[in-house]
């Protein structure tokens, strides 16, 4: 048998041995939601404060440059979430009054889908992204 | 823009030299507890190939590092080069005026990745001191914004001590020690701590 053929033999049964990974993981819980989710939260904390009782937010899809604003709000609690559309990057903006100034508090991220993978499904959770957007 | 940001309280400074002078005290008494036995066995003085998985920091900002040394000379008194890679996947808030009395807040990721040499002293096989230097590439990001923090090649600059905490081939060390490095942070002088192993 010449080198290649064996070579050839090696790499077969190497795949062969991944292709059959899913036996080895357990069965999906009963809980498991099969269904990828479309829309996720972006939970938000601000600096809430006698200084800061209500606070104006933006949330754009992308950067903030882009301009895509898909929520505009005003919190007056110090965390809260916003149901948005997953598997994309958000960027939110708080806007705080510190005297004669304005600060304004950029932050962002991907809402991502992840799902667990078992041996007969693929189990999906709630999609989230935590934006702090306090005041140093 | 009258707001105290990095306020330092004089506790938070006696921590960080605590933390640096923490291995000098560690050592000295392993190196009074050395048996005959041991100090016949072993070779004094450090090992070829070292790697450190350490953290740096100072009062507002801090960093995850992963540094390897390769030592050349005699094994006593040390020299060789270096890599360092210094990494901030979290967010650290920096502060950028846009206009008059208008500001943005950013969240700024950070990587620094560097190349020099250290020269140090073993003193038998438990204690190692050492000074480094060398320069590297600093770069970033923001969050949320297509605007992207300033970068450059800056130098570094430090000195660290080693405790060895156990095994002689390899040998397991704590060390802390300190770094100057610009990274355009609020501080450029930092303490590092982290554990080690030699071989």
């Amino acid at each position: 048998m010449s080198l290649q053929r064996v070579g050839l033999l090696l790499v077969g049964a190497a795949l062969a041995a991944c292709s059959d990974v899913n036996e080895d993981l357990p069965y999906a819980p009963a809980n498991c939601n099969p269904v990828k989710p479309s829309f996720g939260t972006v939970i938000v904390t601000v600096s809430k404060s006698a200084a800061h009782p209500t606070i104006p937010l933006t949330i754009y899809r992308g950067n903030y440059e882009e301009g895509i604003v898909v929520v505009r709000d005003t919190v007056d609690v110090a965390q809260t979430g916003f149901e948005v559309p997953v598997d994309k990057y958000y960027a939110v903006i708080a806007r705080y009054t510190v005297g004669l100034d304005t600060i304004l508090v950029l932050n962002g991220g991907r809402l991502e889908v992840n799902g667990e993978t078992y041996r007969d499904a693929t189990c999906y959770g709630l999609p989230t992204l935590e934006l702090d957007l306090r005041l140093r | 823009m009258n707001r105290c940001f990095f306020a330092v309280p004089i506790r938070r400074s006696a921590l960080l030299a605590g933390v640096m002078l923490a291995p000098i005290s560690l050592g000295i008494l392993p190196l009074a507890a050395q048996t005959p036995e041991e100090s016949r066995a072993f070779v004094p003085g450090t090992l070829a190939n070292r790697v450190d998985g350490f953290v740096i920091f100072n009062e507002d900002d801090g960093f995850l590092a992963l540094g390897y040394r390769r030592a050349l000379g005699t094994k006593q008194i040390f020299f060789g080069p270096l890599v360092l890679a210094m990494a901030r996947f979290w967010g650290h808030s920096v502060l950028e005026p846009l206009g008059p009395h208008l500001y943005l807040q950013e969240t700024e990721s950070r990587f620094y990745f560097a190349a020099g040499g250290e020269a140090g002293l073993a003193l038998g096989t438990r204690m190692e001191f050492s000074a480094r230097t060398g320069i590297g590439y600093s770069f970033g990001d923001f969050a949320g914004t297509a605007g992207t923090p300033q970068d450059g090649w800056v130098p570094f600059v430090g000195g660290r001590a080693s405790v060895r905490l156990f095994g002689h081939r390899p040998r397991w060390f704590l060390s802390a020690g300190y770094l100057w490095v610009d990274l355009w942070s609020d501080h450029s002088n930092w303490v590092d701590t982290g554990i080690g192993i030699a071989w």
